[in-house]
C-alpha cells in the first residue's frame, strides 16, 4: 500500500519533470491540436514609424476547429474579419467583402500563422515558415520566419508565445521596424 | 517519225529543267495564311488582317503548367519564365512574379501623377488631403495595413491604388508569388512570340523551344505543359494536316498503284501514268511563283487535289489500247475527246483564277497551267517514251459499265426524281446552303478550343470578338479620342452592357491629358502648407510625408511619359498592340470584355459623336461576312467558267443537244451532292466549293467518254475500262481523304468521292438515255 502510494507520487513527479523538460515543435502542435474551440478578449498595439504614437485596438478573438477564426474588433471602430476554410470575409461599416485566400498569398500566409498554430497544424506552418520553438511547456515561444521571398519583404517574423495549449501573445515584426503586438486575455 | 520522239522529249526536258531552275532559284514558299484573307478595301478588313498577321493578340501564347503540388508548379513556372526570357524567340514573358511585373510597377509608381485618372488640383487641397490622411490611418490599422504602408509616405493620396483599380480586373489570381488558376491546379504564364501568329512554321519552332525548355526545367516529372493561342492553333493546324495528309497520301497512292498494276499488267505503264501529273505540278508551281512571286503552302496542298484530275489522262489513253496498237494510234482515236476534257478543266479554273482572294487565284493558276501541261505531256511525251506495240494490252474487266448503264436505264426515272427533289431542296433551303463560319474551317478538335477558353478566362486575356476602333491622323489624336470614348464605355459598363475594356491610353495617356494632370499639381510651398494644415489633429509625424512632397515636385518639373520610356516593361508591347498605324492613319483599338448585350452595345456605339470616328467591330461576323463574300464571288466566277465550258463543248461537239447531254449528268451530280450535304445539315464551305470544281472537271470527262461511242461497238469495253480505272483511282485517293479527322480534308474527300460517284452514275444512266434517244431518232 505504501509502496503503491510511493510509486504514484514518483510517477506524478516524473510526469511533472517531463513537462518542465525541453519542449519541441511536435509536442507543441500535438498539445494545441487538442483544443476544439476557444474565445477570448484581445488588445493590440501597433507601432508605426510614420505615427507619433502607437495605435490601440481591442475586441474578441475566437477559433473553432477545423478552420474558422473570427476577429471581432470593437475599438476604435467596428470590424469583423472572418476566415472560414479558404474564404476571407471582412465586414466594416455595414459592407461585406469576401475574397479567396488563394488569391492573396501575403494575407494567406499571415492568416495561417495564427490559424495553423491554433489548429496545431505543424505541416502547414512548416510549409510557410521556418519554425523554431523555445522554452518549456508552461512558457513556450514559437518563432516563425516566412519562407516566401515576397512575404519576407513585408513580414520579418511572427513570434507567438503561450502556455500549455493557450496562445497568449502574437507579435508581428516588419523589416522596416514597425510592429504589432496582440495580447490575448484568457478568462480563467 | 524518228525525229518526233526526240523533239518531244527534248521539249519536255527543256520545260522541266526551266521550271525546276526557276523554282530552285526564285520560288519563295510561305505559310502566311493571310493569302486566304482579304487583300483589299475596307479599313475594318485591313484591320482584321493586320490583327491576324502581327497584332499583339495574335502573338500571345497562353501557357499553363499542371500536375502535382502548387509549390512545385510555382517553381516550374519561375524556371520556365526565366528560360523563355533568355530566348530570342520570345519578346516578352511574364508569370506575374515580382521580377516580371517590377519594371512595369516602378514605371507606374514613378509616373503616377501623369497616369492616375484621379489627379486634379482639388485632390491636393487641404480638405482632400485631410480626408485622405484620415482614411490612411484606418488603413494602417486594418488587416491589409502591412502591404499598404509600403507606399504610404510616397503616395498618401493613393494614386497607385487608383491606377491599379483599372488594371486589377486584368490580373489573374496569384499563389506562391506567381499566377495560378483559381483552383490552384495550374500555374499560368503569358508569352509573346517574336514570330507572327500566322507563321505556322516559326510558331511550331517557338512551341518546340518552349517544350524543350519546360522538359529541362520542370520541378516534377508529373507536370505537363499546356499551351494555347492563335500561333499555337496555326502550328497545330499545320502539323495535323501534314500528319493526316502524309499518312492518307501513302495509303491512297498504294491503292491507286494497285488498281493500275492490276489493269495494265505492265510496271512501265504504271510509272508513266505519273509523268503528266508530276510535270504539270512542277510547271504549275513555277508559273504561280512567276506570276505571284511566292507560293503559299496551302496553294500547294489544295493544288495537288485540283490537278488530281490529270492522273486520269494517261488512264484514258492506256486503258483504250487494243492489242498490238501503238500509243500514238490510240491517241489518234482518243485525243479529240481528251482534248475537250483538258480544255473544259482549264476553263473551269477561271472561277478560281479571277478571285480576289490571292490564295484562290494562285490555286487557279496552278490548276490551269498544271492541267494544260499534263494534257500536252499525255498527248506528245507519253507516246515517245511508252512501251511499243508488243506490250501486253490492258486486262479485260469482268464487267462493263456501259452494259450496266443500259441495264438500269429503265430506272432512270429514279435519278430524275432524285434530281428534282435535290433541286427542290436547294430552292427551299437556299439560305442554308452555305456555312461561312470561319471557326468551322478549323481542323482542330473541340477540346483545343475548350482549353483556349479556360486559359483565356484564367489569365483574364481578352477573347477579342468585339472591339471599338478609333481612327485619327496621329498617335496623339488617336489616344486623345480613345480617352473620350473610354468615358462613355465606363458609363456603359456601369449599366451592365459589358464587363470591361482595355485601352492604350490607360498605360500611355495622351500628352494633352498628361499635361492637364501635371498642371494640376501644386507648387511646393502650397503643398507644404495644405499638408501641414491637413495633418493637424492627426497622429502623423510632422515630416512623415516629405517623400510625397519631393515626388510631387519632381513630377511637376519632370517630362511627360513617352512610349520610349516604357521599353522593357511589357507595357510598351501592350500599348503597341492596341495602337496600329498604316499609311499615315492611326487606330486605337479598344477590345471589349464580357459583352452581355450586343444589340445595346451596337446602338450605344452608333450614338457616339461622329467626330470621335469610332467604329464597333464584331470580328467574328466580320470574318464570316468576308468568307461569305469570297464564296459568293467564287460562285459568280464559277458561273462564268460554266458558260465558257458550255461554249467550248458546243464548239467541240458541234451539236447543242450533245453538249447539253454531256453537261447534264455532272451538273445533276453536283446538285445532288450539295442537296445531300444540306439535307444532312452541314453547310458548304469554301473548301467544298473548290472540291466541286474538281468534280465538275472529272465528271465532264466521264460524260464526254461515255458519249464518245455507241454501246455495242468495239470500244464499249475500252470506254468501260477507261472510266472504271479513272473512277476507282479517284475513289481510292479521295475516299482515303474522306476518312481524315480534319474537317477540311474530309470535306474535300467526301465531296469529291460522292460527287464523282454520282457523276459516273448519272453519266451511265442519263448519258445512255441520250444515246438511245439519238439512235431512235
Amino acid at each position: 500500500m505504501k509502496r503503491a502510494l510511493l510509486a504514484m507520487v514518483a510517477g506524478v513527479a516524473l510526469q511533472a519533470a517531463a513537462q518542465e523538460g525541453p519542449w519541441d515543435f511536435a509536442q507543441l502542435m500535438a498539445q494545441l491540436a487538442q483544443v476544439q474551440a476557444s474565445k477570448a478578449r484581445y488588445s493590440e498595439v501597433k507601432r508605426v514609424a510614420v505615427l507619433r504614437e502607437p495605435l490601440h485596438f481591442s475586441g474578441t478573438l475566437s477559433y473553432a476547429r477545423p478552420a474558422r477564426i473570427e476577429k471581432h474588433q470593437a475599438l476604435p471602430f467596428k470590424e469583423v474579419i472572418r476566415v472560414d476554410g479558404e474564404v476571407l470575409t471582412v465586414e466594416r461599416e455595414g459592407k461585406t467583402q469576401s475574397v479567396a485566400l488563394q488569391g492573396v498569398s501575403l494575407i494567406a500566409t499571415l492568416v495561417e500563422s495564427l490559424r495553423a498554430t491554433l489548429a496545431g497544424d505543424g505541416s502547414e506552418l512548416e510549409r510557410l515558415y521556418a519554425v523554431k520553438v523555445e522554452g518549456t511547456r508552461q512558457r513556450w515561444t514559437l518563432r516563425l520566419t516566412p519562407r516566401d521571398f515576397e512575404v519576407a519583404g513585408v513580414v520579418k517574423s511572427v513570434v507567438i508565445a503561450g502556455s500549455g495549449s493557450r496562445v497568449a501573445r502574437i507579435e508581428i515584426l516588419e523589416p522596416g521596424g514597425d510592429s504589432s503586438v496582440m495580447t490575448i486575455h484568457h478568462e480563467s | 517519225m524518228r525525229l518526233y520522239p526526240r523533239a518531244a522529249l527534248l521539249a519536255w526536258f527543256a520545260l522541266v529543267a526551266a521550271s525546276g531552275w526557276w523554282i530552285a532559284r526564285h520560288a519563295v514558299f510561305t505559310n502566311d495564311l493571310t493569302a486566304f484573307l482579304p487583300a483589299s478595301s475596307g479599313r475594318a478588313e485591313r484591320l482584321l488582317v493586320e490583327q491576324l498577321r502581327s497584332g499583339g493578340a495574335s502573338r500571345t501564347m497562353l501557357v499553363a503548367i499542371e500536375g502535382g503540388e502548387p509549390a512545385q508548379l510555382a517553381r516550374s513556372s519561375r524556371e520556365l519564365a526565366r528560360a523563355l526570357a533568355a530566348d530570342r524567340r520570345f519578346e516578352y514573358v511574364t508569370n506575374g512574379a515580382a521580377e516580371y511585373i517590377q519594371p512595369a510597377r516602378e514605371l507606374t509608381i514613378g509616373n503616377r501623377y501623369l497616369l492616375s485618372p484621379a489627379v486634379t488640383a482639388e485632390r491636393f487641397s487641404e480638405e482632400s488631403l485631410r480626408q485622405a490622411l484620415r482614411e490612411n490611418l484606418e488603413q494602417i490599422g486594418s488587416f491589409a495595413g502591412m502591404a499598404f504602408k509600403a507606399t504610404l509616405v510616397r503616395d498618401p493620396t493613393g494614386e497607385l491604388r487608383k491606377i491599379a483599380e483599372g488594371a486589377a480586373q486584368s490580373a489573374p489570381a496569384s499563389r506562391h508569388g506567381v499566377w495560378f488558376s483559381a483552383d490552384g491546379k495550374r500555374a499560368l504564364l503569358l508569352a509573346q512570340t517574336a514570330a507572327s501568329g500566322i507563321d505556322a512554321v516559326l510558331q511550331q519552332d517557338t512551341l518546340d523551344a518552349m517544350g524543350a525548355a519546360f522538359a529541362l526545367t520542370r520541378a516534377d516529372p508529373n507536370q505537363s505543359l499546356l499551351v494555347s493561342g492563335p500561333g499555337v492553333f496555326a502550328a497545330r493546324t499545320r502539323a495535323a494536316i501534314r500528319q493526316d495528309a502524309r499518312w492518307l497520301t501513302g495509303v491512297a497512292s498504294m491503292l491507286v498503284v494497285l488498281v493500275l498494276v492490276f489493269v495494265y499488267r505492265s510496271p512501265g505503264a504504271v510509272a508513266l501514268s505519273a509523268l503528266p501529273v508530276l510535270t504539270g505540278l512542277l510547271v504549275g508551281v513555277a508559273a504561280v511563283s512567276l506570276v505571284f512571286g511566292s507560293v503559299h503552302g496551302i496553294t500547294l496542298a489544295f493544288g495537288i487535289t485540283l490537278i488530281g484530275e490529270a492522273v486520269d489522262y494517261p488512264s484514258y489513253v492506256f486503258t483504250q489500247r487494243r492489242s498490238g496498237e501503238s500509243l500514238l494510234e490510240v491517241l489518234g482515236r482518243v485525243w479529240p475527246t481528251l482534248r475537250l476534257a483538258v480544255l473544259t478543266t482549264v476553263f473551269g479554273s477561271l472561277a478560281l483564277l479571277l478571285s480576289s482572294l490571292q490564295g484562290l487565284s494562285q490555286l487557279g493558276v496552278l490548276s490551269m497551267v498544271g492541267v494544260l501541261v499534263a494534257g500536252l505531256v499525255t498527248r506528245w511525251v507519253l507516246p515517245a517514251v511508252a512501251p511499243g506495240r508488243s506490250a501486253p494490252p490492258p486486262r479485260r474487266l469482268p464487267f462493263s459499265l456501259v452494259r450496266a448503264g443500259l441495264a438500269v436505264r429503265r430506272a432512270a426515272w429514279v435519278l430524275w426524281i432524285l434530281l428534282v427533289a435535290a433541286l427542290a431542296l436547294l430552292v427551299w433551303r437556299h439560305d442554308r446552303i452555305w456555312d461561312d463560319d470561319i471557326g468551322h474551317l478549323s481542323p482542330l478538335p473541340e477540346s483545343v478550343r475548350e482549353l483556349d477558353g479556360q486559359l483565356r478566362a484564367a489569365l483574364r486575356a481578352p477573347n477579342v470578338r468585339y472591339l471599338l476602333m478609333v481612327s485619327a491622323t496621329s498617335r496623339e489624336a488617336a489616344l486623345a479620342r480613345s480617352e473620350r470614348v473610354a468615358l462613355s464605355l465606363q458609363d456603359w459598363a456601369g449599366k451592365g452592357v459589358l464587363e470591361g475594356f482595355d485601352l492604350a491610353a490607360r498605360y500611355l495617356p495622351s500628352a494633352q491629358t498628361q499635361e492637364r494632370r501635371r498642371a494640376a499639381l501644386p507648387e511646393p510651398e502650397t503643398l507644404r502648407r495644405s499638408l501641414a494644415k491637413a495633418q493637424q489633429g492627426l497622429p502623423y509625424r510632422a515630416d512623415a510625408f516629405a517623400p510625397f512632397q519631393q515626388e510631387v515636385e519632381a513630377a511637376r518639373r519632370g517630362p511627360l511619359l513617352a512610349l520610349e520610356d516604357m521599353r522593357g516593361t511589357g507595357l510598351d508591347l501592350k500599348v503597341q498592340s492596341l495602337l496600329l498605324s498604316s499609311e499615315g492613319e492611326w487606330q486605337a483599338l479598344i477590345p471589349l470584355r464580357g459583352v452581355r448585350d450586343a444589340a445595346k452595345l451596337e446602338s450605344l456605339a452608333r450614338s457616339l459623336p461622329a467626330d470621335l470616328q469610332t467604329t464597333l467591330l464584331d470580328l467574328k461576323s466580320e470574318s464570316d461576312r468576308l468568307i461569305g463574300g469570297y464564296r459568293a464571288q467564287t460562285l459568280a466566277f464559277a458561273g462564268v467558267g460554266a458558260l465558257a465550258i458550255a461554249i467550248l463543248l458546243y464548239a467541240g461537239l458541234r451539236d447543242v443537244r450533245r453538249a447539253l447531254w454531256v453537261m447534264l449528268p455532272v451538273y445533276a451530280a453536283i446538285a445532288m451532292t450539295v442537296a445531300g450535304f444540306v439535307a444532312l445539315g452541314s453547310g458548304l464551305s469554301l473548301f467544298h466549293l473548290v472540291s466541286l470544281l474538281l468534280v465538275l472537271g472529272v465528271g465532264l470527262n466521264y460524260a464526254l467518254f461515255f458519249n464518245q461511242k455507241e454501246a455495242g461497238t468495239e470500244s464499249e469495253q475500252e470506254t468501260s475500262r477507261a472510266l472504271s480505272v479513272c473512277f476507282l483511282t479517284t475513289l481510292a485517293a479521295f475516299g482515303c481523304l474522306a476518312t481524315s479527322r480534319i474537317p477540311v480534308l474530309s470535306a474535300i474527300g467526301l465531296t469529291v468521292s460522292i460527287g464523282c460517284a454520282l457523276s459516273l452514275l448519272n453519266a451511265m444512266v442519263l448519258g445512255q438515255v441520250s444515246a438511245r434517244a439519238r439512235s431512235a431518232a
